[in-house]
């Protein structure tokens, strides 16, 4: 919405005092979200001169010869004008101006005459072309009145074309605020203006502080009749303001219904009361009506659509969308008849949707804005009417559905200390009582210290205590309110959900795993849905926004494949990632989740030396550290049976908790690897998190005497003499408490395996010597077994 | 005189030694030379004249020992010397790199409020993102017919219409503001995803995620909300963070306020610290009536502040990220910028 500061001041004087940071700053206080400002900049040496004289051109007489006092000095100008008078001021482009579009202004020959610049009319000097009307192409711009700015070159603020555009956003409870004239009130109000104001949404006793129903099809519908018109360009000011609200000036009467439009909210219409018969009143549509528009389209209502029609039942106009082309104003038209009226902006808006035509009007009226500013439209019609048309007659005033009054509304009874309680400060009541009255508020004193507080009529949104409250707060301006520290500010320990899972965080980053961040929506290509893994069917969204984002996931492998993908595609060839979300499994409940991904080998940065394989082992790892903070073991299953495309058969494992299933690691398939362009070894783990309880004390002692461990890879040919000779014979020696295979790797030469010894004392801790003659045993058995240790 | 002349061609000889090796061979061959006569001589030798000549075996030998040595030493000297010379790696060069991962930033942000608030006894809760829309909009006094209660703005269930995509944290606050609706004074803020139907550009995202609080007691006001506003602003953006209030309209509070903040820079033409542009951040305001009560709770004995925070727009202030799909991108160059020095 555009708001001009030009007609604040109309309605406003003192505004023009006002800089416009000052107005920006004060509407943002308001709560009147002003997007952006924008004021016109003037042209250099476009100036204001004096037409001194006038002679015809001697070679063409469709052309004047101009002469122009500027900084006393004359200047010599051929104008092609109609409208160029003696003693008038102009708008005077001197040689080097350079015009908007880029057009530089030289001194040149017209038909034998030297012209030294050029007299400019409002298309010239306006940098936005589209909403200029014949009349402004045509003519130039001229002023009897140019004292203040003649000598300047200020020629734009000197025409009226100068001046600031504030776009502002309106919150969805205040549609009063789609008038320019209620949003002049609130600067007015707010900054303390004085009382010269011309806003004419003045108490009046028979309109002020009552609240008005917006309930009906109809809320208000009036016509004002007048005859003796004559059809002309509007004056400068209208149009110039139409021009910057982004509407083409039409004609006096056509530009009086569009700026009061803009003045109040309430969209106007105009109709030509000799093409009507009779008077205008509104009804509704009860099977269907054909409309031939003037916009030269043909519409059909249907049920429930309100239209306006005139005595004889034939229809003048879809109401609050678009006239008819018969009843239109034309150049001839000599009576005109207004119509100000309130629809129900969800009927309007539903209407204007259905027949394909959003006008202004419907875009107004959809807004929903207060009943009562028709009233105030119907006064400002007036007051142009008077101001601009000169000879025109009243002849006829109709309310043909009166406003309702709902004395429930727009008023509240509360006590002052609620408001001290709401704020927390000390409120001084009597300024707020003056600032209050500003904007049109009302408050007495009514029975047991309480007090009566009613809105003004336009603020519908103002109903309850609390909304009152914050009127208060808002023109006494809420940033002057001194914060307070809270007097209750025990310390009472508190959960933290995002740090419930921090030690299965530290664990991944330890291990170089970053964090990402993912969608809960995806889309049906997730290869795990319907898959024994996770069973679950999976959630459809009715509206979703695209088909990758169609479905809640049910498993984090889809979008982790992506991003490791992505990765990939950049040259990132080794990745490890992680990630904490929720997995929708059904409506009513939701999974706490951590998955990982992860795939190359991260290699030092000065040297070729390996550090880490980002595999599937990692991953185990990684699962079997976080069981070190749980409460009870993790452990693990292999499924050699394991038969869905994306998992590679032999390395795929189960993981259990407290016997229940908690997870899967696996390496993904080559045919999924090869799909997503990912290297071979790409792994992916995801652990349910509900299932697991954390081991609440983190710090018990070890457990009775220590334990240590030895690693032995040997050279061995197959694992039957492990398990026969070695095994049984490391089991034997003193302190072994146990063997265990950690890795075995067998290609088409040899094979290779890695066991682990733990070794305990059964009453201290095993000291050095012990291990060393442990360790010299079991070389010796493997000595006498032609083992080669590596 | 052959002594003097053995050690002279020792010397000669060894001089040209670089390695322990070619010191060795060259002492071999110049010892076998002197020495294979004289113990040649000693096997012929009459037993008396043998123990002389023996003594004189054990002089040569010493001295080849004495003379080898002052070599060996200086060969040694020499090795060490051009193995320090040619040290193949450069001292001055990082270590290695131990990998380290770290949270998301959206995460970090979260946390770091979640830690102001939880320090004044806030209890951070975590709920469902699938809600019924009784509690994303009834119970929030969001009226029947507004917008965002359409298909147009919010995701539904397929399956449940009645059931929905949460559109703010705000309707997991009003849940479990009903179940703690007995205690005297309740501090809730939740967490999580939520989920708006918007096109995506570099501003908006389907998916984005908020931190809600609700404070429903019976001695808080307005003053209270501002000291908690500017508070967590400063918090988060440094002590001489300023702050700004807008009156603007949310259905579930009356009144409702945007917050906006302004942050000192360094004015490098004037050299001057100022204060830039007025942001928006955050948007706060009085717990409407309708909302209280739809939790079980006397609207009359108690007052409620409430605020939502998006997270992503911290984020993107607080580290001068223009793009919010930055976040969903997952691309390594981004996370690693984040791992905390």
């Amino acid at each position: 919405m555009k708001i001009l500061r030009s007609v604040l001041e109309r309605y406003c004087p003192e505004i023009s005092k006002i800089e416009d940071e000052k107005i920006y700053d004060t509407l943002n206080t308001l709560g009147i979200e002003v997007s952006s400002y924008e004021s016109t900049p003037e042209i250099e040496k476009l100036c204001v001169a004096k037409v001194v004289q006038l002679d015809v051109h001697p070679n063409n007489p469709n052309l004047t010869i101009c002469s122009l006092q500027y900084d006393n000095k004359r200047y010599s100008v051929v104008c092609g004008a109609n409208n160029v008078l003696l003693n008038n001021y102009v708008a005077f482009a001197m040689p080097g101006c350079i015009l908007p579009g880029g057009k530089k202004i030289k001194e040149r020959e017209i038909d034998g005459v030297i012209s030294e610049g050029m007299i400019c009319s409002v298309s010239e000097v306006i940098e936005d072309k589209d909403y200029i009307c014949e009349y402004d192409e045509q003519n130039i711009i001229i002023r009897k009145d140019g004292r203040d700015f003649y000598n300047t070159e200020r020629a734009l603020k000197w025409s009226g074309l100068a001046d600031t555009i504030f776009e502002i956003e309106i919150p969805s409870n205040r549609p009063d605020l789609n008038s320019m004239l209620v949003v002049a009130k609130e600067i007015y109000g707010f900054l303390n203006l004085s009382h010269d104001s011309n806003i004419l949404l003045e108490d009046d006793k028979k309109t002020s502080n009552r609240y008005y129903s917006m309930d009906s099809k109809i809320n208000y519908f009036k016509t004002v009749s007048v005859d003796n018109v004559e059809i002309e360009p509007s004056p400068t000011e209208i149009r110039t303001a139409l021009m910057h609200l982004g509407i083409k000036p039409i004609n006096n009467i056509v530009d009086i219904t569009n700026y009061v439009t803009y003045l109040t909210g309430i969209p106007t219409h105009a109709y030509d009361l000799d093409k009507i018969s009779g008077m205008i009143r509104p009804e509704i549509v009860l099977d269907r009506a054909y409309l031939k528009t003037l916009l030269d389209k043909d519409i059909t209502l249907l049920d429930e659509d309100i239209i306006i029609v005139d005595s004889e039942n034939n229809i003048v106009s879809a109401a609050g969308i678009v006239g008819s082309h018969r009843s239109s104003i034309q150049e001839n038209t000599k009576k005109v008849i207004f119509e100000i009226a309130s629809f129900n902006p969800e009927i309007i808006k539903n209407t204007a949707q259905r027949v394909g035509i959003e006008t202004n009007a419907s875009e107004f009226f959809a807004k929903g804005v207060p009943s009562f500013m028709c009233l105030v439209a119907e006064k400002e019609i007036k007051s142009l009417l008077s101001k601009n048309i000169i000879g025109h007659n009243l002849t006829s005033e109709r309310v043909v559905v009166d406003l309702k009054e709902n004395k429930k509304k727009g008023f509240a009874n509360f006590n002052w200390q609620l408001v001290q309680r709401i704020i927390g400060n000390y409120q001084d009541q009597k300024r707020i009582k003056e600032i209050m009255t500003k904007q049109g508020f009302s408050m007495k004193k009514a029975i047991n210290m309480n007090m009566d507080f009613c809105a003004p009529s336009w603020r519908i949104d103002v109903n309850h205590p609390k909304e009152f409250i914050e009127e208060i707060m808002k023109y006494q301006d809420i940033n002057t309110i001194v914060d307070k520290n809270p007097s209750a500010l025990v310390y009472n320990p508190a959960d933290n959900f995002i740090k419930k899972y921090k030690y299965i965080e530290s664990v991944f980053q330890k291990a170089g795993f970053n964090e990402v961040k993912t969608y809960s929506l995806e889309s049906s290509e997730n290869p795990v849905f319907d898959s024994e893994i996770y069973p679950n069917k999976k959630i459809e969204i009715s509206n979703s926004v695209s088909i990758n984002r169609q479905f809640l996931k049910t498993s984090n492998l889809n979008q982790l494949l992506e991003v490791a993908k992505k990765n990939y595609s950049r040259k990132n060839y080794q990745l490890g990632i992680y990630s904490i979300s929720k997995l929708t499994h059904n409506l009513d409940n939701y999974k706490n989740v951590v998955s990982a991904i992860c795939y190359g080998d991260l290699k030092l940065k000065s040297w070729d030396k390996f550090y880490t394989t980002y595999d599937f082992f990692l991953l185990k790892g990684i699962v079997q550290e976080i069981s070190r903070y749980l409460d009870k073991e993790v452990t693990f299953d292999i499924d050699d049976f394991v038969n869905f495309d994306f998992v590679h058969k032999k390395s795929y494992v189960k993981v259990f908790y407290n016997k229940k299933k908690i997870g899967n690691i696996f390496t993904l398939s080559p045919e999924m690897c090869l799909k997503y362009n990912l290297p071979k070894n790409t792994a992916f783990m995801e652990l349910f998190l509900d299932e697991i309880e954390r081991n609440k004390n983190l710090y018990t002692p070890v457990k009775k005497y220590p334990k240590a461990t030895k690693d032995f890879s040997i050279e061995i040919n197959s694992l039957r003499i492990y398990e026969k000779e070695v095994k049984r014979r490391v089991l034997e020696i003193q302190y072994v408490k146990d063997i265990e295979v950690i890795d075995y790797i067998k290609n088409d030469n040899n094979s290779w395996l890695t066991f682990r010894i733990v070794l305990q004392h059964n009453n201290g801790t095993i000291s050095k010597d012990q291990i060393n003659v442990v360790e010299s045993k079991v070389k010796k058995i493997l000595e006498v077994n032609n083992i080669i240790i590596r | 005189m052959a002594l003097n002349e053995m050690v002279n061609e020792l010397n000669y000889s060894l001089k040209e030694a670089k390695t322990v090796q070619s010191l060795d061979e060259k002492r071999n061959i110049i010892a076998r030379k002197y020495l294979s006569s004289i113990e040649e001589k000693l096997r012929s030798a009459l037993p008396e004249d043998k123990k002389e000549i023996g003594l004189e075996i054990t002089r040569y030998k010493e001295e080849i020992e004495r003379v080898y040595d002052e070599h060996l030493e200086r060969v040694l000297k020499a090795i060490t010397e051009n193995e320090i010379n040619n040290y193949k790696y450069n001292s001055f060069l990082p270590g290695n790199n131990i990998p380290r991962g770290n949270s998301h930033v959206l995460h970090q942000v979260a946390e770091e409020i979640a830690e102001f608030l939880n320090k004044i006894g806030f209890n951070i809760v975590d709920g469902n993102e699938v809600v019924e829309e009784k509690y994303n909009f009834t119970n929030l006094n969001i009226p029947k017919d507004h917008p965002a209660r359409s298909s147009h703005d919010s995701f539904f269930i397929k399956t449940d219409k009645q059931k929905m995509l949460r559109t703010h944290a705000t309707s997991t606050s009003a849940m479990k503001l009903e179940e703690f609706a007995e205690q005297d004074d309740i501090r809730i803020a939740s967490f999580g995803n939520v989920f708006r139907k918007d096109t995506e550009d570099a501003t908006h995202s389907h998916q984005f995620m908020q931190i809600d609080l609700f404070w429903v007691s019976e001695d808080i006001s307005f003053a209270n909300l501002k000291w908690l506003i500017r508070s967590l602003c400063q918090h988060l953006f440094g002590d001489s963070t300023k702050i700004r209030l807008r009156p603007s309209y949310f259905p579930f509070t009356e009144p409702s306020f945007e917050v906006d903040i302004a942050r000192k820079y360094l004015n490098k033409e004037n050299g001057k610290e100022e204060y830039g542009e007025w942001i928006e951040v955050l948007g706060c305001g009085i717990l409407h009536d309708n909302v209280i009560e739809a939790a079980g709770i006397n609207s009359k004995q108690k007052v409620g502040l409430a605020a939502g925070i998006g997270i992503e727009r911290i984020a993107m202030l607080k580290y001068g990220i223009d793009d919010i799909r930055e976040f969903y991108d997952n691309q390594k160059e981004f996370l690693d910028q984040f791992i905390k020095e």
